[in-house]
């Protein structure tokens, strides 16, 4: 798992997926650091660490899962997947790739309604920063749209292999 | 036919006053309206949705009555009641609340949901494991606040204002990330009463709730269901207020029987806190609207404040 | 339909789905939706948004990437082999060799992380693939550090105690003093049978070989010394209050960061090649935090704890029956709900109960903590299986064989709570504060 299942390049998709949600994750801990040392050292405080914070884990969370998808870093029960020759492999993972794409088609969706009604409300953090929520709640729809992309090239993956 | 509706809450125990009597609310409703009516009651936390988005799942049916505590975020206008030091008692509340009542349902209106009915918290009050009566005190202590408006009251008495969530507010007195915190006896204060020594009775701002339905479920309901639920709410919801007050005097007992220094704000106190946080009042509401600097002004002349 | 009937069909798609090769978090998330659709129709949909937002926009969730991060700087800089390799030396002698430092190191760990999944993913990624490579037992292996991890939650700090202690208005710092002695005695109970199971079969561990001189136990205590100071340096700024338990991830990371600049090798391609790992173990394990969150969502909405749970209060119980109760619901919402979901749905209706009983509340927070940890690691919804099967390469039954033995220890300890409270009780009562 801590290598790349395949040695081929990152394509555009997978390293955009990858540099968002390294920088979320480097900026939680650069964030958190800076709060800790601004608190016990200058007596101090950053006023927005944990409010940000949150908001980069959303990212991690949602901006990472096109790079899983198209490295196959999502894992399964092998159990019956070994039993099926190569053809039935391709047609299960045909038919679950559908079943994932539909499944997160019908979540982007809603988060998109969720977003559009953030945004109509005016619905703000009640923080220092008073951050706009419609801002960080659209990376939960720019990480579902990502990963739809990869859906998408393994359904057409999985089709040529069918065909061939 | 049975209409089942979801009510949720930011109130976080089954203990606390407003969760017990909404189970009366409940009850009643089921009651009254024959079972016609099912309100299903979900505490804070157990449906994964936060307190501060009570609001928007109530304007969005995705709940269709909402107990609404965190609404500062979207329901700005409504910050003006927990303006640090500008409401001192509870009959300066009552005054303010009349005051803010129509701003504040105008603005949920605009977001999709009516309010019932409000009901309020006592003083949150200042809390610590270091040395703390009296305003001096503050200086160089690391507090937890919940608002922005208190950590600029904390500023300004020269305490550092720290936001830490809930659940860690256990650890970080423990281990002195923070020395205290401000809450009232009937909510933090009982909770984390055994990593704090000093309460200093200094009454920042009260906690006030919203008890908002969907605009329109609410509208679709039968009549006679919706006079039940509102009556209901409207009757049982000033219970909730009272039994927080009530429940304010016995756990301040209790804790002095534990020990806690208790040390009350003097008239003094409270009139160097109005006099070091009105600028901030003023400056506080005009970025949010012509509209929150006149339900400001117009609660200031009430209070004559 | 009625509500069992939906859970039955929920249930019997998840698992379908499972076991017919769907990838995990997809395989929860699906029938999610389709019990939504089932018991609300298209407008139960309406709330993921909201739920989404609302569980990932999480301050606490945070402690799991950045404790990944930790544990890949260390995998790739080339520290974490020299941790096993001066660790193999040391534990040659002890029965199960490097199996009971992944008991020790989660133990370890959980003084500083307040979450089972942190846990069994920090040490896990350092841990299993040295392991393996080494030859040791796979199952025991991965079931060691599943069950492990779960000690993130007993041993204080505990975010599963936090939200307890939040519903039920229990003093937060009791509950975490009441977790230390059961939190060791469950270390203890993992390493001796680890400790006997190598008596009896040899096989499950490779004879780890001794250092030869003292020379070479010198470098063996020099190889553990980036670590100690990783560990260290995260559990003082803890203790001497300088961070939360969330934060502590954070100083884990600059303390693995810097040490890994002295000891190990770590460039500008160690340190992509450690992120883009954290960052997919991440994407991973958060996935399938995020769909389980939604799987609770969809049973919290559906109210079937609640029914369960008010079902079981209406029954009337004597004190022993109400006991193998609980063990029974605990264990089928085990099965189903995601940690913190349990003590949500269940605590504010059976907290009035327990008063009824008599039962402290500080006792049954440690016993309730203790069927979390049982549920983590419970087929089909169990967090930490499947934390474990993202960062190896092996079969998700191997896994749950190797947790079985570790069930029965933690159910061993759950019946000495039963009949010897005083084993949690007994530390709080004697070091709270004088009034
Ligand atoms: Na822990
Ligand atoms: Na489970």
């Amino acid at each position: 798992m801590s290598q790349p299942a395949e040695d081929r390049p990152l394509d555009l998709l997978e390293r955009a997926s990858l540099w968002t949600s390294a920088f979320c994750m480097a900026g939680m801990a650069i964030l958190m650091l800076a709060e800790i040392l601004l608190r016990s050292v200058f007596n101090s405080t950053t006023e927005h660490s944990d409010e940000l914070v949150g908001y980069l884990l959303v990212g991690v969370s949602f901006l990472s899962l096109a790079l899983c998808q198209s490295r196959g870093a999502f894992h399964r029960v092998e159990m019956v997947q070994m039993r099926l020759g190569p053809r039935g492999q391709a047609l299960s993972a045909l038919i679950f790739n559908v079943l994932a794409f539909a499944y997160i088609a019908i979540t982007d969706w809603y988060f998109l309604q969720f977003v559009m009604s953030s945004y109509r409300r005016e619905a703000m953090a009640s923080t220092v920063l008073a951050t706009p929520l419609w801002i960080p709640e659209s990376v939960m729809i720019l990480g579902a749209t990502m990963l739809l992309l990869a859906l998408a090239k393994s359904i057409v993956d999985d089709v040529r292999k069918l065909v061939a | 036919q049975t209409t089942t509706w979801i009510v949720y809450t930011y109130v976080p125990a089954a203990t606390l006053a407003p969760a017990k009597v909404f189970q009366e609310i409940v009850e009643r409703v089921a009651k009254e309206t024959n079972g016609g009516l099912q309100l299903k009651y979900h505490l804070g936390g157990s449906l994964t949705i936060k307190g501060t988005d009570i609001t928007t799942a109530v304007g969005d049916n995705v709940i269709q009555i909402g107990d609404d505590g965190m609404q500062q975020g979207n329901v700005p206008i409504t910050g003006i009641l927990r303006l640090p030091m500008l409401i001192t008692n509870r009959q300066e509340f009552d005054k303010a609340l009349a005051v803010m009542k129509p701003y504040v349902e105008k603005a949920y209106d605009k977001r999709g949901s009516t309010v019932l009915s409000t009901y309020y918290f006592p003083l949150q009050i200042a809390w610590s494991s270091k040395k703390l009566t009296s305003l001096d005190e503050f200086k160089g202590q690391k507090i937890r606040a919940t608002s922005p408006e208190q950590i600029e009251f904390l500023k300004r008495f020269g305490a550092n204002g720290l936001t830490v969530s809930g659940a860690e507010v256990p650890s970080a007195l423990e281990r002195g990330v923070v020395d205290g915190v401000l809450t009232a006896n009937a909510g933090g204060g009982k909770v984390w009463k055994d990593l704090l020594k000093y309460c200093y009775e200094i009454g920042l701002n009260y906690f006030e709730a919203n008890i908002a339905v969907n605009k329109e479920a609410f509208a679709k309901l039968p009549a006679n269901q919706r006079e039940v639920l509102t009556k209901a709410i409207v009757e049982l919801s000033p219970k909730m207020t009272e039994m927080l007050f009530a429940e304010e005097g016995e756990e301040k007992a209790k804790r002095k029987a534990e020990g806690m220094v208790q040390t009350t704000a003097t008239p003094e106190d409270y009139k160097r806190g109005a006099d070091r946080m009105a600028s901030y009042w003023d400056e506080w509401a005009k970025p949010k609207g012509a509209e929150t600097q006149e339900a400001l002004k117009k609660v200031r002349e009430a209070l004559g404040r | 339909m009625s509500p069992g009937l939906e859970v039955a069909v929920v249930l019997v798609i998840f698992l379908g789905l499972l076991a017919a090769g769907m990838t995990i978090p997809f395989a929860i998330g699906v029938p999610a939706i389709v019990y939504l659709l089932l018991h609300g129709g298209v407008p139960a949909l309406k709330g993921i948004g909201l739920m989404s937002w609302g569980s990932m926009n999480s301050f606490a969730l945070t402690a799991i990437p950045l404790f990944i991060l930790m544990a890949e700087i260390m995998q790739h800089s080339g520290l974490s082999f020299r941790i096993y390799r001066g660790l193999s030396k040391l534990v040659c002698v002890i029965p199960g060799g490097l199996l009971q430092t992944n008991i020790a190191g989660c133990a370890l760990f959980a003084a500083i992380s307040g979450s089972s999944v942190a846990t069994a993913a920090a040490i896990g990624t350092v841990a299993l693939p040295q392991l393996i490579q080494r030859g040791y037992h796979r199952p025991l292996a991965a079931g060691s550090l599943a069950a492990g991890g779960t000690l993130g939650i007993l041993i204080p700090p505990s975010i599963a105690m936090i939200v307890y202690g939040t519903f039920t208005e229990t003093s937060v710092s009791k509950l975490f003093m009441a977790g230390i002695v059961p939190g060791l005695l469950l270390t203890g109970l993992f390493m001796l049978y680890v400790f006997v199971h190598a008596l009896l079969r040899p096989k499950i561990a490779p004879r780890e070989k001794g250092p030869q001189n003292l020379a070479e136990f010198g470098q063996a205590l020099a190889d553990l010394l980036p670590f100690a100071i990783v560990i260290g340096g995260t559990m003082g700024s803890l203790y001497f209050g300088f961070v939360t338990p969330t934060e502590a991830a954070a100083v884990g990371c600059l303390a693995a960061v810097v040490v890994s600049s002295i000891w190990g090798r770590l460039g500008w391609k160690e340190m992509r090649t450690a992120m883009t790992s954290a960052v997919m173990i991440s994407g991973n394990i958060l996935l399938i935090v995020y769909t389980a969150f939604v799987f609770s969502y969809a049973i919290s909405v559906a109210g079937v704890g609640e029914q369960l749970t008010s079902w079981m209060v209406s029954l009337n119980l004597s004190r022993l029956e109400f006991f193998f109760a609980l063990f029974i619901l605990y264990t089928i919402l085990g099965c189903l709900v995601e940690s913190l979901g349990m003590i949500v749905i269940t605590v504010p209706l059976l907290y009035p109960v327990l008063l009824k009983y008599h039962i402290d509340p500080v006792w049954f927070g440690i016993i309730l903590v203790l069927f979390i940890e049982l549920g983590q690691i419970s087929p089909p919804i169990g967090i930490n299986l499947f934390v474990i099967q993202s960062i190896w390469d092996g079969k998700l039954s191997d896994i749950v064989w190797g947790t079985v033995p570790f069930h029965l220890l933690m159910f061993i300890l759950l019946v000495m709570l039963v009949f010897w409270p005083e084993i949690a009780l007994w530390l709080p009562q004697h070091m709270s504060a004088p009034p």
